[in-house]
């Protein structure tokens, strides 16, 4: 294989497209737009346990050639070695989506991966497509045979734990993505914002304030309820947060012709 | 002195958790100020309160450090009854100051000692999972438990709208 099926391998191409985001959901899902992406490629499923040990084993916590320079300042200061679940049996299953890692080591492990995180926008598109789907599934209301949420934002069980990747292989998205709605949240590229007003032509849209400001997630996960998981739905959380509620998947952007 | 030997109030506010539900409930106590001025500090201004749980066996004691002249201005309580009972266990029995223009997490549960500082120390929540130290109540959009529905937060801090 050449070093760009390596890359590629597991990852979703998505030709470039045309799709609406956002909805009349909530306030922050406003004013719906047309928006125009080229083409990129995704994780098909979140980056897992197994996954990122590759990163934790080969020194990635170790070599500031992978993070951004705050980022580093935040891992050593804080002695950062591993995830925040690294050790914790509910959470760091093999198939199971990494989780307990702030944003600044989300974009680490995308480095060394030779991949970026999605902006809002991909992953959305990733999620719903163009058929305007409520949820990654379709427009059926969720339940837990979907996704791994919480009805009422109330989890049933008091230790809560992570599912795997593959726990839900009849609900794929649009595009054929796995796990994107429930089980953890997804860290995005974008930093927070509470409407679209930002964003004036539609093309590739990004907004981007600071590093270290707040960065935006999607998907909702096992302690928030549906409403998280329509493929719309939107939340933001500090870059330091290393919480039981996130992960991510990464992107390739610049797919060329001849790997679509 | 007794707490219950102080001017009490009652008030309905809302609360917020960090994980993006809230729920207004009729929360009685003392008000900090009250706490402040029979403590003789006059000078609030740069100065911190640090609060230390009771602790329990299984999860230790919690502390949180928040700014204490931004608390007096948002009218913080501390709340030992809720909707007419006492507070509780897993509320905060038998002691909770509420700073309501902030995050749950910021308020430990179980207050065992109030501490005014110069010191603004990280706290349980933001060590063992890097959320803010400030905990201000971010605009997003948050469960109501009490109205079984979405409410969208314009504002930053306490919520007054729903």
């Amino acid at each position: 294989m050449t070093n760009v099926d390596t890359i590629l391998k597991d990852m979703i191409i998505i030709p470039k497209g045309i799709f609406f985001r956002g909805s009349n959901a909530s306030p922050d899902e406003q004013p719906i737009k047309q928006i125009l992406l080229s083409a990129f490629a995704i994780d098909k499923t979140p980056i897992t346990n197994k996954q990122f040990r590759a990163f934790v084993e080969q020194g990635g916590y170790d070599d500031p050639t992978f993070w951004q320079p705050k980022g580093w300042a935040y891992i050593r200061e804080n002695e950062i070695k591993y995830p925040n679940y690294w050790y914790d049996n509910h959470f760091n299953q093999d198939d199971h989506p990494v989780t307990g890692v702030s944003w600044w080591e989300a974009m680490a492990y995308a480095k060394f991966a030779g991949k970026t995180l999605p902006t809002e926008a991909q992953w959305e598109y990733a999620c719903k497509g163009t058929d305007d789907r409520k949820y990654p599934w379709g427009n059926k209301e969720p339940t837990l045979a979907y996704a791994n949420f919480a009805y009422d934002c109330d989890p049933t069980e008091l230790v809560r734990s992570s599912t795997s990747v593959y726990d839900h292989p009849k609900y794929k998205s649009f595009f054929g993505c796995l796990d994107m709605a429930g089980n953890l949240a997804e860290w995005c590229l974008d930093n927070a914002s509470t409407n679209y007003k930002w964003d004036r032509d539609g093309k590739d849209p990004i907004y981007i304030t600071k590093d270290e400001d707040y960065h935006m997630v999607r998907g909702g996960c096992g302690l928030h309820n549906e409403d998280f998981l329509r493929c719309t739905a939107r939340d933001y959380y500090p870059v330091s947060v290393r919480d039981n509620l996130i992960g991510f998947r990464c992107v390739v952007n610049n797919v060329k012709e001849e790997e679509l | 002195m007794d707490i219950l030997d102080l001017p009490q109030v009652e008030e309905s506010r809302r609360m917020v958790c960090v994980c993006n539900w809230s729920i207004r409930r009729t929360w009685k106590g003392v008000r900090l100020a009250t706490i402040i001025e029979k403590a003789g500090v006059s000078n609030t201004n740069n100065y911190f309160l640090k609060q230390i749980s009771v602790g329990t066996k299984e999860k230790g004691v919690y502390e949180s450090t928040i700014p204490l002249e931004d608390a007096l201005s948002r009218n913080a309580l501390l709340v030992h009854s809720v909707d007419g009972a006492p507070l509780p266990m897993e509320q905060g029995y038998p002691l909770r100051l509420f700073d309501f223009g902030l995050y749950g997490y910021k308020n430990v549960k179980g207050l065992s000692i109030l501490e005014v500082t110069d010191i603004y120390e990280l706290g349980e929540w933001e060590r063992r999972a890097g959320y803010d130290k400030d905990g201000i109540i971010r605009p997003k959009k948050y469960w109501m438990v009490d109205l079984k529905g979405w409410g969208f937060a314009e504002k930053p801090g306490e919520m007054t709208d729903f």
